[in-house]
């Protein structure tokens, strides 16, 4: 079976998963100067995604 | 990134402050730091870990004395003693300074630490001047990533198991590391456990009390998938474990004279029937092919003569093919004109009657419709010969192959059956242990059989649950939802994943090609590097039976596929770093390499070998080494691209090494310590 590329797999997402998973990374992204996550961090991390995806289905 | 200079203060067996001076000279870009064992060669790979990241090697009770003893000894009591390391290095255009130090307080023959060990940074710009940054420690993971430095601060006599498979882990680590994936992995894991965990709480509190039963079925069914995929994780560690420990006995058992022709009658019986194997596959899978694509002949012959007759007789009736083509009608109409003269105008008889033509009259796809059914109702019985002509042949070469295969196998138990009863006890041993060792691998396929049916049934259930989850119930609006969310943050979860997965693909690739290139250099095409797709990082040798994976590598080979692996990752990162295709997630970097040991335990000839290519695995090596491993051979082989050389002296109050005199001198102050002076002194 061919192997797909990473580009290959982002450019076949459904476009709202793929923006999804943008902004996921972007929330992650903002706490990558912290070496190691406390659990508040990751609570809090949690939350932002969760309240994207409720935007998303609202 | 290049070290310019490295001081190290009260460190391990350095009393007071000593330093080096790197070469930056690029056509002579190897420094090296000669030094007999026990004299502070891994102190100073050591002082590098520390000054950059905090972090040794020692055991956590060998890492809690870093201060040098006598400057403890010789403080007052209460007294301030420091012990520290100060690294200057160029990057990107700016001269950088890093410390690192350790203030202790002397308490009789006890050190107090003072505070943490402290870090700082400081940098000078052309623009800005001296900069020193306030999160020096996040500045210098940024330079030189802590996730990678295993790779470029290393020890030769540890890395040798890289090349093991054992050292799949270690690959796979350092495949992520050069990713800069953390980002990644972390909304991997948020995802799962937050969100999705979150989302299924949400689900359940809105369900009836029959769908919470089966979400809490579908729940035990995922993690019951999740522990039998590790569980086939480990048993295929396992099964390369026994392949390793199969072939060091073979290598002993076709070096001892009892066994040596046994054993190579066997390895020629295993690898005819991994050929009698591979044809079986073939046969057996055209078969399936064949049964496939021309199955339905052996059932077509009643049909064939049913299609025939009509066929025939509507030829006979002239009513296929067709004597007058549909195109041809409409180009009668179109110009006005029959063939014989008459005028076609539409509304008149003549018109009509042609007309009339055109609609029984039968198109190109019908004649090619007639043809093909024709001839094929026409071959139909020799086709359905040739069929089973075809699957006889095939089942008769299965079957002699199986009959071939059997003699083998039969021929395969005696030997070792004479082997395990053979009169040297060494190679009885050794095939006892190899008969225990196939057991277990034969075990282990069993295992992964059964594991991947149970996944497979497993995952019939959880489809069947999911779907009565949807059906069982009315659903609520609020249940409706829940699920939504849970299916989208599953889906992005989901995408994550593969994205991570072939991202870790491509890198792999990359690194392989690069590891068989550096191979290749130093081994001249003896064989072949691969880091696989289970990131085994091994060498493959060309056979007459095709190319095989040697699972059992000298210390040499280990060496070189190992520093092939490091040069790898090295090229690599440079290669991002320079190229304008910038990711942000990994940047990439220039990395020097900094070894303890290069040669590991690698036989004179490959040491050789490794030792011209040296210069070429990153822009400046620094190479720590004991007189044992420099040989003349290999001083002559770098001579020409070393810039710098530097000698570590062991004082000692009692010298025991009475052979390296120039190395181990007798301490007239009575502590034991190390110096480090500018030279080499043979």
């Amino acid at each position: 079976m061919e192997k797909k590329t990473a580009k290959e797999i982002m450019d076949t997402l459904d476009p709202e998963i793929k923006t999804l998973l943008a902004k996921v990374l972007n929330i992650e992204k903002s706490y990558r100067h912290l070496g190691h996550l406390s659990e508040r961090n990751a609570e809090e991390i949690g939350e932002k995604i969760i309240s994207e995806i409720e935007r998303m289905v609202r | 990134m290049k070290v310019k200079r490295i001081e190290i203060t009260n460190f391990r067996q350095f009393n007071g402050s000593h330093s080096i001076d790197f070469s930056l000279d690029d056509a002579k870009n190897i420094t090296v730091i000669h030094g007999e064992n026990g004299g502070g060669k891994t102190t100073l790979l050591n002082a590098f870990k520390w000054a950059f990241y905090g972090v040794t090697d020692l055991d956590p009770d060998e890492e809690r004395k870093l201060l040098n003893t006598q400057a403890l000894r010789e403080a007052k009591d209460g007294g301030l003693v420091v012990q520290s390391v100060k690294i200057q290095f160029e990057h990107d255009g700016k001269n950088y300074e890093i410390m690192r130090s350790h203030k202790y307080t002397r308490s009789g023959d006890v050190a107090q630490p003072v505070d943490h060990p402290a870090f700082v940074l400081s940098y000078n710009d052309p623009e800005e001047g001296y900069v020193a940054p306030a999160n020096p420690e996040v500045q210098i993971k940024k330079i030189l990533p802590e996730k990678l430095h295993p790779y470029f601060f290393f020890h030769g006599e540890r890395i040798e198991k890289l090349a093991t498979y054992e050292g799949t882990t270690q690959v796979k680590e350092a495949v992520r590391n050069l990713m800069g994936i953390e980002t990644f992995e972390r909304a991997l894991n948020h995802l799962d456990n937050k969100v999705k965990k979150h989302y299924k709480a949400e689900l359940k509190r809105n369900s009836s009390p029959q769908d919470q039963d089966l979400i809490v079925k579908i729940d035990g069914i995922d993690a019951d998938i999740t522990n039998r995929k590790d569980e086939i994780t480990a048993l295929n560690k396992t099964i390369a474990e026994c392949k390793v420990d199969i072939a060091e006995i073979d290598k002993k058992l076709e070096a001892n004279r009892a066994s040596e022709e046994m054993k190579k009658r066997r390895a020629k019986i295993d690898s005819d029937i991994k050929f009698i194997d591979e044809q079986l596959k073939a046969l057996s899978d055209d078969n399936k092919h064949l049964i496939n694509k021309k199955g339905f002949l052996a059932f077509f012959k009643d049909s064939a003569a049913r299609v025939h007759t009509i066929l025939e007789d509507k030829r006979k009736k002239g009513e296929l093919p067709y004597k007058v083509k549909k195109q041809f009608i409409d180009d009668l109409l179109k110009q006005g004109t029959c063939i014989c003269g008459t005028e076609l105008v539409k509304g008149t008889h003549p018109h009509d009657e042609i007309l009339k033509f055109a609609t029984n009259a039968g198109g190109a796809d019908l004649e090619e419709g007639y043809n093909k059914t024709s001839s094929a109702v026409h071959n139909a019985p020799s086709d359905s010969n040739e069929l089973k002509r075809q699957l006889k042949d095939n089942l008769k070469a299965i079957s002699e192959f199986h009959i071939r295969k059997k003699t083998l196998n039969t021929e395969r138990d005696g030997i070792s059956d004479k082997l395990t009863n053979s009169e040297s006890e060494e190679v009885a041993e050794l095939e006892k242990r190899r008969k225990v060792l196939e057991t277990k691998e034969s075990q282990c396929h069993h295992d992964i059989g059964d594991r991947n049916r149970e996944i497979l049934t497993k995952t019939e259930q959880l489809k069947e649950l999911k779907e009565k989850l949807k059906t069982e119930s009315e659903k609520d609006e609020q249940f409706k939802k829940a699920e939504r969310k849970l299916a989208i943050a599953s889906e992005c979860r989901d995408a994550l994943q593969r994205i991570i997965d072939a991202f870790s693909n491509e890198v792999r690739e990359k690194l392989s090609e690069k590891v068989n290139e550096t191979v290749d250099k130093i081994l001249r095409n003896e064989y072949k590097a691969r880091i696989k797709d289970d990131y085994t990082l091994l060498f493959e040798q060309k056979t007459p039976q095709g190319i095989i994976d040697v699972p059992a590598l000298s210390s040499g080979q280990k060496v070189v596929a190992s520093l092939s692996f490091i040069a790898s990752i090295i090229n690599v990162a440079k290669k991002k770093y320079t190229s304008d295709n910038t990711s942000e997630y990994f940047l990439g970097g220039l990395y020097p390499l900094v070894m303890d040991t290069p040669f590991g335990n690698a036989d004179d000839d490959h040491s050789n070998s490794i030792a011209k290519h040296i210069p070429e695995l990153a822009e400046q090596v620094i190479i720590l080494v004991s007189n044992k491993n420099w040989s003349p051979e290999i001083h002559q082989i770098c001579r020409g691209k070393i810039g710098k050389e530097y000698s570590i002296v062991h004082y000692s109050p009692e010298p025991k090494n009475k052979l390296n005199e120039r190395y181990e001198k007798k301490s007239d102050t009575g502590w034991e310590h190390s110096k480090i002076m500018e030279g080499y002194y043979g």
